[in-house]
């Protein structure tokens, strides 16, 4: 979630440009939201990490011509066309993070088992999703963003993130039937 | 629609009976909420790679005005230091660290050694990322919670005092003129000037005036409660706890009526009006929150 801010100093802000306090707060704001982003594309923390480093450097060098009210948007542009550009398709495969299986004992280990290789399932189906339905359902069920939040950074409209959103839990639905 | 969190089953202890019940859907839903991203580095390591990428940049095309590097000349570090009390991440000569949290805001952050710190709103540290290895020292304005690992003397230095320790888990609290630690475990040293107090677990030394006190903690857990986001005071002037609720929301809180009293209780820092009514109900005030980060606060009328 992006942290919230107040304002810093009582200093009026140009409309157009983006100064140093202007890039930290952008920075602080969405470099995590925009590092899953890259995440959810790719499954390559490196790949996230490079490519969020490229797009603030970009950020800063354009920084005079950057708008407050569409800085969000631009960034997640510009790390589009950064992954589009510089990473050819490599294959999916998500390593997340979860704490469901390692911080817990199971009753059984057959139980255990079970869950592991639910876990393991669900990552690899994840991979296979397709990646603009997979990128919103991501968004919104870890990151924990609303329609309207994903809506913004991706600047596509609500029912766009609705679509998206439905084709990956339709996808996801046949998959888990068929496969679990 | 957004769908809705069901929060009837918890992801952490999940019985096989419970696991079985539950659809296909469901199963998802309780797995994929659970996933994190793996992280390469912290987001203070991301901001420092920047800034070396920015620095490294060589613009050859000139519009030398716009060109501008993140190079610190003497003038630049002068106009610093005025733009330090409202940046909260800085752009520091390669030497120094800096973590900081702003307000509203708390940061975790290990140190080289292994050794971890948790920093509350609108506090700063500094040390020498590159000395940090042979001498473990830093510096705290604000407040921090410290886990340090066992090893080579690790000294905390702060505007009023120094607190040095071994290996053990304590409590900084150093804004202004106020200092005081508190240790969980193991054993602190603290240095004020030419005085100088050992504290043991559940103990807690604090700068009354010119003397450094020693005080036993009413209940141990409660001075570094704030990491979990549970702040108690035990007979603090009220002003204080109106300036820690500034800092938990940054918000900013004009108060008439609150001279010399004084407030034990707690808040928590989920919610600004749940931790103004903590504060304001024991204490017969009312509070008003404008604009979403006003607040003003005043003696009830009955």
């Amino acid at each position: 979630m992006p942290l919230v801010m107040g304002v810093l100093s009582n200093k009026t802000r140009m409309e157009t440009g983006l100064d140093q306090e202007g890039f930290v707060q952008l920075f602080d704001a969405y470099c995590d939201e925009l590092r899953h982003y890259v995440y959810y594309k790719s499954g390559d923390m490196e790949v996230a990490e490079d490519i969020v480093q490229d797009t603030f450097l970009k950020v800063w060098e354009m920084r005079s011509s950057v708008r407050s009210e569409t800085a969000r948007a631009l960034l997640f542009t510009i790390a589009t066309n950064q992954f589009a550009n510089k990473y050819k398709r490599q294959k999916l495969r998500f390593k997340f993070e979860q704490t469901i299986v390692e911080d817990r004992t199971f009753e059984t280990p057959e139980f255990e088992l079970e869950v592991k290789e639910f876990d393991r399932k669900l990552q690899q189906v994840l991979s296979g999703l397709n990646e603009k339905s997979r990128v919103v359902f991501l968004m919104n069920r870890i990151d924990q963003m609303t329609y309207n939040e994903i809506a913004k950074s991706l600047d596509i409209s609500v029912k766009a993130v609705e679509k998206r959103m439905k084709k990956a839990l339709e996808y996801l639905h046949s998959e888990i039937e068929q496969k679990f | 629609m957004e769908p809705k969190r069901k929060e009837h089953i918890d992801p952490l202890s999940f019985s096989k009976a419970e696991f079985d019940k539950l659809s296909a859907s469901e199963k998802v839903d309780l797995f994929v909420q659970e996933y994190r991203v793996p992280q390469a580095r912290t987001k203070a390591d991301t901001l420092d790679a920047i800034r070396r990428k920015i620095d490294s940049t060589k613009n050859t095309e000139e519009t030398p005005v716009r060109s501008l590097r993140f190079y610190w000349t003497a003038a630049a570090s002068v106009a610093l230091i005025a733009l330090l009390s409202t940046v909260y991440f800085y752009f520091a000569p390669v030497e120094k660290q800096i973590v900081a949290a702003s307000r509203g805001q708390h940061f975790e952050y290990t140190l080289p050694d292994g050794s971890e710190i948790k920093v509350n709103a609108d506090s700063k540290i500094t040390f020498s990322a590159s000395r940090f290895t042979k001498k473990r020292e830093l510096e705290l304005v604000g407040e921090a919670f410290f886990s340090v690992q066992k090893g080579k003397p690790f000294v905390v230095k702060t505007p009023v005092g120094t607190v040095e320790v071994l290996g053990t888990t304590l409590n900084v609290f150093a804004r202004d003129k106020e200092f005081y630690v508190s240790c969980m475990t193991g054993k602190v040293k603290v240095t004020v000037g030419d005085q100088r107090v050992t504290i043991l677990p559940g103990e807690k030394v604090f700068w009354d005036n010119g003397t450094l006190k020693k005080v036993a903690l009413p209940q141990g857990e409660s001075e570094a409660g704030w990491v979990k986001g549970q702040f108690n005071f035990d007979n603090i002037p009220l002003i204080s706890i109106f300036d820690e609720i500034e800092r938990q929301f940054n918000v900013s809180i004009s108060a008439q009526g609150i001279e010399d009293r004084f407030y034990t209780g707690s808040f928590t820092n989920n919610k600004l009006a749940e931790a103004l009514e903590m504060v304001c109900l024991p204490m017969d005030l009312d509070y008003e929150i404008k604009n979403g980060n006003k607040v003003s606060v005043k003696p009830k009328t009955h």
